[in-house]
């Protein structure tokens, strides 16, 4: 399954993992994952800002999303996303994904591995309103 | 006897063979097993015994069973080596097989048993070299203990045989004054079992007799943390007595490895760096090779790799070997008056230079000795005396020490660039080469001296002075006296520290300064120039950097390659981190700084062009950026006024990635930018400034000043720019001005939404394909961008995009259309500037229509950067 996601903490951070090799229809369904769970954030903590975890550790090569924007218009009507945690230590997967949120404007945190970046997510998350973020 | 011949090899990788030929297709790994067994206990075994002891926990019937299964199987292969009967199973006597265990053990016993002279060793090492791996390591089965107990037994019997032969070898070996040898085969011994203290003795001893009896001290420091921490053991009393006598210098070679020796060692420590000694050994080893050039920098450690070298073969020889400095020396014509002296060749009145030459000549062409000539760099570029040497005395061998080679055709070369430095990732540092010369000097200086509590400013001292040895002790002279974190900033400020520490060493080995101002005479000026161009590298350079940057044609390098100046690193080269410090100290100063800069700018910019004319996708071209980024970003030996001028013209291609992947360096970026006097550039590079600084503000939403930098462009006249310039104006324009124009001007609450966001990526886009001039596919964004324009100034930047676009790529018919519409557009909107800019650049357009006929090539491979 190269593409998954969930919560991490719910209705705040989302959990993203893309593995292997991703195609163009892999990357419809992530976006269709993302409209989800932006979905559930909005209907259950209305008013607040949403996160995402983009874990791309595994991830092997990806087709060039900033080139998606049609794909992607749906994610980008939400108001409510804030900055995505890249995990990678894959250049080429960091340009491609920097290059995307550059093109439809969103912060993006870049890190080599999960602990960093759930550090990151924990303080991000302690600075605004949650101290209860819950080990995954 | 037949012909069969079966190889079986159990030491490492189990392996049947038939005249070379591996066997694999055995049923399991109890069929090869057996043959094993068999062939290796030799006569008739019983097959109910071979059945219990192979299937120990099986039932006897369905054991015997398995057997035959297996035989079926030994059958297909090796029928012939197999006496198969109905109660019992043999090996043929007639078939040749040779099992490298039995082989092994059977020489091992021999060997052991034989008197240790000198040709022994060639024999020893064979055998230690037959033992690849424990024996049928890796062979895996089940259910069968009494097998696994036979194997356990050979095991541990083969393996003593092997350690006693290896402790033996060495013995032999230091007894004979091998030390190479012995050194190499106790570094094997000791990874057998690093917990024995036996091997550590044996280890200390050699390196004592070897001279380096700080090492030995090391060795025994680093085994009782190792027993420490691993066992919770100390080390057994002899191992501490011995490392006690070390310590106070009484412990001596046995008698009978003392022959005379003509070579004084240098009292200094010695790390051996890597395999250099036994690289230059193997050299020496080779009949062919009678002269060999040791060369590299001053302080790299020549003399003292040429004199341990000449110390551990001297009785290869049957004359000797002799050290002889050529410090002295006037000229090569003092050469024969030197040899003379030092071999006590009795000239008697014959005084003058042919005759002495022809008297040592004489005298040594039918000797068989080893001559090291040290610092020969005095005398280049004379060598007919060397030369002449060699061909009358064919016994003789010839190291040479030099700052260059003789470039003679018959000369060995062997380039020597100091010790290893740990790496970024290297978990042990305190093991690596430059470390352990640090911490031997250092306590020589202050025998208190504790490596681990200073690590980590040791490592950066490594690596400052790329482990130069001598840079090495001088620096490690300096901790009885200077706090070691304050040694490391010296030399990292490239600061004098030479004071008379060592009043027995020449002038030149008492300061890292005066070694390098020692190299740095001797060169000449042209050489000098090279350097100081050179050191505008930071790292590795390429042979086209050089020749095309540095104006350094290839007879020069290769002069420099020879003087071990710089060193061939893969398929670029390299310079020695001192000297490059001293090179890029003499570059500041340089009056040719100015001149680099514009050709190291032009260099970068082609290479930047060429990159783009390739294509690539966005996330490719960042890639190719990213690997490039250190090199780009080399500015700081620049001139101040120049440095921003670089900065401004790399901009044209790095905007992209320094937006995207390097935000943090954005502020910096546009500091520098700003510090730009207007009024000292040209009018283009002006308008690119203004271009960029406007890029800067919208990236911050500072829509109002980015807007300030493009009124001044229009206000600027059209006159200038490059046509990608203009277009990237237009497109930044397109999201400045929705930002700037009057809130009743624009009917947001119209706008929809999704317009809106796509427009927002679409601009963004735009403006990289711009910058890539990828203008195939800046133009699929310019229709929708068009239709979805808002505003008559929006269509109207749309429609002048596409016309700067146009003109740039040479369509000049649709550029005046485009630029028409532009006109169209803007109709009755209050523009002024905006307006006058476009019917200057229509105007402009339509001269380079009139002066060319295919308009301007954006394909081609030159800059498009006009020159400052």
């Amino acid at each position: 399954m190269p593409v998954a996601v969930d919560w991490y903490v719910p209705y705040r951070v989302g959990y993203s993992r893309l593995s292997g090799n991703v195609t163009s229809d892999d990357m419809q369904e992530y976006a269709d994952h993302c409209v989800r769970i932006l979905t559930e954030a909005e209907t259950h903590a209305p008013g607040k800002r949403t996160y995402m975890i983009f874990d791309a550790l595994e991830l092997e090569s990806m087709p060039p999303a900033y080139l998606m924007l049609k794909q992607a218009l749906p994610i980008l009507r939400f108001k409510s996303r804030d900055a995505m945690f890249l995990i990678t230590r894959n250049q080429s997967i960091r340009n491609i994904v920097e290059l995307t949120a550059h093109v439809t404007k969103f912060k993006i945190y870049t890190f080599a591995t999960l602990e960093e970046a759930l550090r990151a997510v924990d303080e991000t998350l302690r600075r605004t309103d949650m101290t209860d973020a819950p080990t995954p | 006897m037949s012909s069969a011949e079966i190889s079986v090899t159990t030491l490492g990788q189990l392996r049947i063979a038939r005249h070379g030929q591996a066997l694999a297709d055995f049923v399991s790994s109890k069929a090869a097993l057996l043959f094993v067994y068999l062939a290796m206990q030799p006569g008739e075994h019983a097959r109910k015994k071979l059945a219990a002891m192979f299937w120990s926990e099986t039932p006897d019937e369905q054991a015997l069973k398995n057997l035959r299964t297996v035989l079926t199987s030994l059958r297909h292969n090796l029928s012939d080596a197999l006496l198969i009967e109905r109660d019992s199973l043999a090996i043929n006597p007639d078939v040749t097989i040779h099992v490298d265990a039995a082989a092994f053990e059977a020489a091992c016993i021999a060997t052991l048993a034989a008197p240790k002279t000198p040709d022994m060793l060639p024999q020893m090492q064979t055998l230690v070299e037959m033992y690849q791996g424990t024996f049928l390591a890796e062979v895996s089965f089940r259910e069968a203990d009494a097998l696994e107990e036979w194997i356990t037994v050979r095991q541990r019997q083969l393996q003593q045989l092997y350690t006693r032969l290896l402790y033996e070898l060495i013995e032999t070996a230091m007894q004979h004054v091998e030390y190479d040898i012995a050194l190499h085969y106790a570094q094997k011994l000791t990874s057998l079992d690093p917990y024995w203290d036996v091997a550590c003795r044996q280890w200390m001893r050699l390196l004592a007799y070897m001279q380096r009896a700080n090492e030995a001290l090391l060795h025994y420091e680093a085994f009782a943390r190792l027993l420490a921490s691993d066992l919770n053991a100390v080390p057994e009393d002899e191992t501490t007595r011995l490392y006690e006598q070390i310590r106070a210098r009484q412990l001596q070679p046995p008698p009978s490895a003392l022959p005379t020796s003509t070579i004084v060692l240098p009292d200094m420590p010695f790390i051996e760096a890597a395999d250099d000694m036994a690289l230059v050994q193997r050299m020496l080893n080779t009949p062919q090779c009678h002269l060999l050039t040791i060369y590299g920098i001053s302080g790299v450690g020549k003399t003292t790799l040429a004199t341990q070298v000449a110390f551990q073969r001297q009785h290869h020889y049957r004359d000797g070997a002799y050290v002889i400095s050529l410090k002295r020396a006037q000229s090569a014509r003092d050469l024969p008056f030197l040899l003379a002296t030092t071999l006590k060749i009795e000239y008697g009145n014959q005084t003058t230079a042919p005759d002495l030459e022809t008297i040592v000549l004489e005298w040594l062409k039918a000797r068989h000795l080893l001559l090291v000539l040290d610092s020969y760099e005095h005398l280049l570029p004379e060598t007919a005396f060397v030369q002449q040497m060699l061909e009358t005395a064919t016994q003789l061998q010839v190291i040479v020490t030099s700052q260059a080679s003789l470039s003679l055709f018959r000369e060995w070369l062997f380039p020597l660039q100091g010790l290893r430095v740990p790496t970024p990732d290297d978990t042990q540092p305190e093991t690596s080469e430059a470390v352990r010369l640090f911490e031997a000097t250092a306590q020589r200086m202050n025998p208190r001296f504790e490596l681990h509590q200073q690590l980590k400013d040791v490592v950066e001292i490594c690596k400052l002075v790329d482990g130069l040895p001598l840079a090495l002790i001088i620096a490690a002279s300096w901790t009885q006296i200077i706090p070691i974190s304050r040694i490391r900033e010296l030399i990292a400020d490239g600061r004098e520290f030479s004071l008379p520490l060592h009043q027995d060493l020449p002038p030149h080995h008492q300061s890292i300064d005066m070694m390098l101002e020692y190299t740095w005479t001797a060169l000449s000026e042209q050489e000098q120039y090279a350097l100081t161009a050179l050191s505008i590298f930071h790292s590795t350079f390429s042979l086209e950097e050089v020749e095309y940057i540095c104006e350094i044609d290839f007879a020069l390098i290769t002069t420099m390659v020879q003087r071990a100046l710089i060193q061939k690193y893969g398929d670029k080269y390299r310079m020695h981190q001192l000297i490059w410090r001293y090179a890029r100290k003499k570059l500041l100063f340089s009056d040719r700084k100015e001149a680099l800069g514009q050709r190291y700018s032009a260099y970068m910019l082609r290479r930047l062009d060429a990159i783009q004319q390739q294509k690539p996708l966005f996330h490719e071209y960042m890639f190719e950026i990213e690997l490039n980024y250190d090199s780009l970003m080399n500015f700081d030996w620049m001139t101040k006024s120049f440095q921003p001028v670089y900065l401004l013209m790399l901009s044209r291609y790095l905007m992209p990635y320094w937006e995207v992947t390097r935000r943090d360096e954005l502020p910096q970026l546009q500091k520098r930018f700003e510090s730009l006097h207007k009024n000292d550039l040209d009018a283009d590079v002006r308008l690119l400034l203004q271009l960029q600084l406007a890029r800067f503000h919208e990236r911050h939403e500072g829509y109002a000043e980015a807007q300030r930098h493009i009124m001044a462009i229009f206000a600027g006249g059209a006159a200038h720019g490059s046509w990608a310039d203009w277009a990237a104006i237009f497109c930044l324009c397109m999201s400045v001005y929705p930002n700037t124009a009057p809130a009743n001007d624009v009917d947001t609450s119209a706008r929809d939404q999704d317009i809106l966001i796509l427009n927002n990526s679409y601009h963004k886009l735009l403006a990289l394909y711009l910058d890539l001039r990828d203008y195939e596919g800046a133009q699929v964004f310019l229709p929708h961008l068009l239709e979805n324009g808002q505003h008559p100034v929006d269509r109207a930047l749309v429609a002048a995009t596409h016309a700067a676009v146009a003109t740039e790529t040479g369509q000049l018919t649709l550029a005046s259309d485009w630029f028409d519409t532009a006109l169209e557009y803007l109709g009755d909107t209050d523009e002024p500037l905006l307006t006058g800019a476009l019917n200057e650049l229509r105007s402009r357009a339509a001269r380079v229509g009139s002066s060319t006929s295919t308009g301007m090539d954006p394909l081609g491979f030159e800059p498009r950067t006009k020159p400052l």
